[in-house]
């Protein structure tokens, strides 16, 4: 049955608690702009507090990828009028110190987009779009290793 | 005929960087990925590249 | 052992079941599996007889040479000198390093490098498994193939190519790099092409190996109606980096094969562009790199088929972008500084519309776990800096539809009819419009015994405008009835401190984990000021969805940030089962709670206006993925009333992939937003599917269909009736259009066989991308692409329709 994530009982599968168990778990940089706040929206939500850092017990590594896909299409003038950005992220948790897996998955957000006869602003859009799905994915990854540290 | 291959980091030059293959043309004979189905060829993983450490005015910013 | 060859130190090393001295013939031979190494060459055979008088070795029964760099030679019969480097070969076959193949009835070698095969055959195929016998898939079969390895060159005479062994091409002389070349000065594969406007082109690259790290590959292009058109790329790389540079320019012969100016570059004798690009590594954290094209006319890149890097792959975002940037990253800091030109590919764009943007700065750095305060310190940094030199309309009523340049044979670029801020938008004010903003954000997490998650909030951004607009030229004036048109430099500021509260739970049970976890956040702030001042350049999109529910900000640009107080509620579900499979599921809310709601009060585009936030308690936002095995994965997102419930935006996606099929279907169905001039439905779904078959093969097609242009059609139906009815005499009175929902924006069908030593690809794609308004035709194209492993790429792209007035291009008169 149900019992807080957080709480100091809720045991992890790599010792002590699960609220521990993430405040050990070290996040390499990550190349791009949604490697960038990927990255630092996962290590906030690892260990946003303020104790000292504790021993890095795993490692959190991840690669992503971005695609565009344009469903929407303006009739007078040929152009996509609104635009969906797909960022896939392939991540896996490991030990630190040997490679043994702990979890590995793959996370995808769309973040569609409005798109306009102005070029710039639409460039802009895409960017933020970005942004946000980073943002997305790390709230998505954190909870699936939360669930993959949970003992069985 | 010619071949057109991949251009080579110049002769002389001591610690040239291995650059990522569309940089370097590789893929020039290869047909282009976003071309074949996606059953074709497997994404390729751009390889490492190992930059020598060099400082740069805007280090301090980052 | 016996010692044997003319050079002391060399010791030929010969293993074999019995060695027999036949002294009256003079000879010495070894038989049973004999095995010699000499020189780095392996010779293995069932016989080895070396007749001392005629110092000549003759090898029988499967004879196989294995060189030093790993060249494996068969043969029934090996007559060889007693060095084995030169002599007759009979029925041999030849295996290279890179898997390409020789064979040939006879074959002789002559002083250890020249190869002559009579009647031999080249493929860089593998032989079949299980039938070796069977012809590869294609060969080259010739009276005599010579392959000089000094020269590491192949020449073929009388070559007929075989495709299953059906010859197929006959080409009289022939030559090539053999395996070990790289790069080699030459001929590269020819190219074909065939557009109405251009009519039959054959281009034939020749390729300049000037040195190892810079080349030039010049490609002249005969084109049976527009003449002779010249092509150069120049390819140069250093020690951190490399550039390339690309010319084209032609002579237009028939030039009324393209559109009179503003429709087409039909007045233009020269046509010509040119472009660099290239990407330098500083540092293993900064890189700098450029893409910069530019062209005589619009039209150029696509009438000749000319590639290029600035334009964007997918078919409705056709322009070419011009960018400089310096890029530095390290794990906690991103910094990003480049500037922008836009150059439309339709005459529908004016180019003078498109801002020229430099620079952009973008900087955000992060201190995890500053000392004394802990959480997270953020610092954000934008910097926009632009100018405009014609201003850009949107009319909130486009059915009255006026444009900006009207003349007596034709009207441009879209206008209002009425210039008042309630019925026109500015989407880009002409002149210059600079911003700067900067922001500190700081958060920490606090939990406690029990598990929940507080989480305080603070920040202060800053933001100064200098905004100049140029009323003067163009149509600039009809700014100053909808805007303040005057210089300007004024500032905002947005101090904020807010608090988000989560209470995570989880429960593991035999099939599946679940997480559920209430979301809550409140956040206080003084109004936004000045947003009607402000030209909102780089937050014009607003989707309020799943992803920007729980954002202190829910703008997605600089130029507006959100004020007031306001709260967003949600609760959030993730499911993990087993190891592949997974779903989550996000609903929320937010509510407006004092001050000025920043989505109510809309810009120059009206921006937040229709958004679902403008009103005080926002529309219900909800997203759902399922994944139930590695392979399908479900998506669906949605905006719904917040008192109708009704569906205000729908996105869903399913893509599947299987060991050889893969599909991905994506639809998409928006509701109208008349404030930001959007009045009709927005609807699309695009099908995309490939099945591979029989090993090598593949079929490939994607569809999107334009599932609201039968209501662009009737509403200009309704249109043409309004005004037939009001002036019977001078309109015809208009059909009904019957066109259904199903219109195919564009279509693409491919087949491909791909194996280790061909790809054959054919692909036809329609599209009414490039058409623009008033024009009838689509632009179709087959492109067809042939590569034989080693001997060259030939590829023919062609343009089907026969007369297409997309693209300034005239309707063909053949």
């Amino acid at each position: 049955c149900f019992q807080p994530l957080y709480g100091e009982g809720t045991v992890s599968r790599v010792g002590g608690n699960v609220r521990n168990a993430m405040l050990g778990i070290e996040v390499p940089e990550i190349k791009g702009l949604v490697g960038h706040y990927l990255r630092n929206e996962l290590v906030f939500e690892f260990d946003g507090g303020g104790e000292p850092d504790r021993q890095k017990i795993l490692k959190l590594t991840a690669t992503t990828r971005e695609t565009l896909e344009v469903i929407t299409v303006d009739y007078a003038n040929g152009r996509a009028d609104s635009a969906v950005l797909v960022a896939t992220v392939d991540w896996q948790l490991t030990r630190a110190g040997s490679n043994e897996t702990v979890a590995t998955g793959q996370s995808v957000v769309r973040a569609p987009y409005e798109r306009s006869q102005q070029r710039f602003a639409s460039l802009r859009a895409a960017r933020d779009a970005q942004v946000r799905a980073a943002k997305e994915l790390a709230q998505l990854i954190k909870a699936r290793v939360a669930a993959a540290l949970v003992a069985g | 005929c010619g071949r057109r291959g991949p251009l080579e980091p110049p002769p002389n030059a001591k610690n040239a960087i291995d650059l990522p293959d569309q940089q370097t043309g590789a893929v020039e004979d290869s047909f282009n990925a976003s071309e074949a189905s996606p059953l074709g060829k497997p994404a390729k993983r751009n390889k490492a590249i190992e930059i020598p450490e060099k400082p740069f005015i805007l280090d301090p910013l980052l | 052992q016996a010692p044997a060859g003319s050079k002391p130190g060399e010791r030929m090393v010969v293993d074999a079941r019995e060695l027999v001295y036949d002294k009256d013939n003079n000879t010495v031979s070894a038989v049973g599996d004999v095995q010699i190494l000499y020189q780095g060459r392996t010779i293995e055979a069932d016989r080895v007889v070396y007749d001392r008088q005629s110092k000549r070795v003759v090898a029988t029964g499967n004879a196989r040479i294995t060189e030093s760099n790993g060249t494996v030679i068969t043969g029934d019969r090996f007559n060889l000198t007693d060095d084995f480097r030169d002599g007759f070969i009979d029925s041999l076959r030849v295996v290279n390093t890179d898997k390409t193949r020789f064979s040939a009835p006879r074959a002789e070698r002559t002083d250890g490098e020249v190869f002559v095969f009579d009647k031999g055959i080249y493929t860089a195929c593998e032989p079949c498994v299980d039938q070796p016998e069977r012809p590869p898939f294609w060969q080259v079969r010739a009276a005599r193939i010579i392959h000089k390895k000094a020269e590491q060159m192949i020449y073929y005479e009388e070559a007929r190519l075989e495709f299953a062994g059906v010859p197929i091409a006959y080409i009289p002389y022939m030559s090539g790099p053999d395996a070990t070349v790289k790069r080699k000065t030459g001929f590269l594969a020819p190219k074909f092409l065939n557009t109405s406007a251009l009519g039959y082109g054959f281009s034939l690259p020749y390729f300049i190996n000037l040195a190892p790290n810079y080349d030039l590959t010049l490609t002249p292009t005969y084109l049976t109606r527009q003449g002779f058109l010249g092509q150069a790329e120049w390819r140069h790389r250093f020690v951190n980096g490399s550039y390339n540079i690309r010319a084209a320019g032609i002579f237009q012969q028939d030039q009324k094969a393209f559109l009179a100016s503003p429709f087409g570059a039909g007045d233009d004798k020269f046509r010509g562009s040119v472009e660099t690009s290239g990407k330098v590594f500083l540092n293993p954290r900064w890189n700098f790199s450029w893409d910069v094209a530019a062209a005589t006319d619009r039209f150029f890149f696509k009438n000749y088929r000319i590639r290029s890097e600035s334009i964007t792959a997918s078919t409705y975002l056709q322009e070419s972008t011009s960018t400089v940037s310096l890029n530095g990253q390290t794990a906690d800091a991103w910094f990003d500084m480049r500037g922008y030109y836009f150059q439309p590919l339709t005459y529908y764009d004016w180019q003078k519309q498109q801002p020229i943007v430099g620079p952009v700065v973008d900087y955000n750095k992060r201190i995890h776990k500053p000392s004394m305060i802990g959480g997270e310190l953020s610092f954000t940094v934008n910097i926009t800096n632009l100018t405009r030199e014609a201003a850009s309309y949107k009319a909130l009523t486009p059915n009255d539809q006026r444009y900006l340049i009207a003349t007596p044979s034709y009207s441009l670029f879209d206008g209002c009819a009425v210039y008042q801020k309630n019925q026109c938008l500015v989407t880009g004010l002409a002149g210059s419009i600079a911003r700067a903003t900067a922001e500190v954000d700081w958060r920490r997490n606090f939990i406690d015994p029990i598990g929940q998650v507080w989480t305080p909030y603070a920040s202060v951004r800053a933001d100064v405008f200098s905004i100049n607009p140029n009323t003067t030229k163009y149509a600039n004036t009809n700014v100053a009835t909808i805007a303040d048109p005057s210089d300007e430099v004024f500032g905002r500021a947005m101090p904020a401190v807010g608090l988000m509260y989560r209470f995570p739970f989880i429960a593991s049970t035999s099939w599946g984990t679940h997480i559920i976890e209430p979301v809550a956040q409140v956040v206080a702030r003084p109004n936004e000021t000045n947003s009607l001042r402000v030209a909102n350049e780089d937050a014009q999109s607003l989707v309020f969805d799943d992803t920007n529910l729980f954002e202190w900000n829910k703008f997605s640009g600089y130029d507006r940030v959100e004020g007031g107080s306001r709260a967003n509620v949600g609760l959030r579900y993730s499911g993990t089962f087993g190891k592949e499979a997974y779903a989550n599921l996000l609903v929320g809310q937010s509510y407006h709670l004092g001050g000025r709601n920043s989505y109510a009060s809309g810009d120059l585009v009206n921006t937040g206006l229709n958004s679902g936030l403008d009103t005080r308690r926002s529309d219900y936002v909800a997203k759902a993925q399922f994944q139930p095995f590695k392979g399908l994965l479900l998506q669906a997102g949605g905006r719904f009333n917040e008192s109708t419930f009704e569906t205000q935006r729908a996105d869903a996606s399913a893509t599947f992939s299987y060991k050889f099929l893969s599909t991905s279907i994506g639809y998409s169905r928006y509701e109208p937003q008349p404030d930001l001039g959007i009045t009709r439905r927005r609807e699309g779904l695009s099908i995309s599917q490939s099945v591979s078959f029989a090993q090598y093969w593949s079929v490939r097609g994607n569809v999107l269909f334009d599932l609201d242009k039968y209501k662009y059609d009737r509403e200009r139906y309704r249109d043409a009736l309004a005004l037939y009815q009001q002036y019977p005499a001078s309109y015809s009175n208009p059909i009904y259009p019957n066109t259904g929902p199903f219109q195919t924006a564009s279509a693409s069908v491919g087949l491909r066989y791909q194996d280790e030593c061909t790809i054959f690809d054919v692909s036809y794609s329609q599209s009414y991308a490039d058409r623009q308004a008033g024009s009838t035709k689509d632009t179709r194209t087959v492109m067809f692409r042939l590569e034989l492993r080693t001997l060259g790429e030939i590829s023919y792209s062609q343009n089907l329709g026969a007369t297409s007035t997309g693209d300034g291009v005239a309707s063909s008169s053949r």
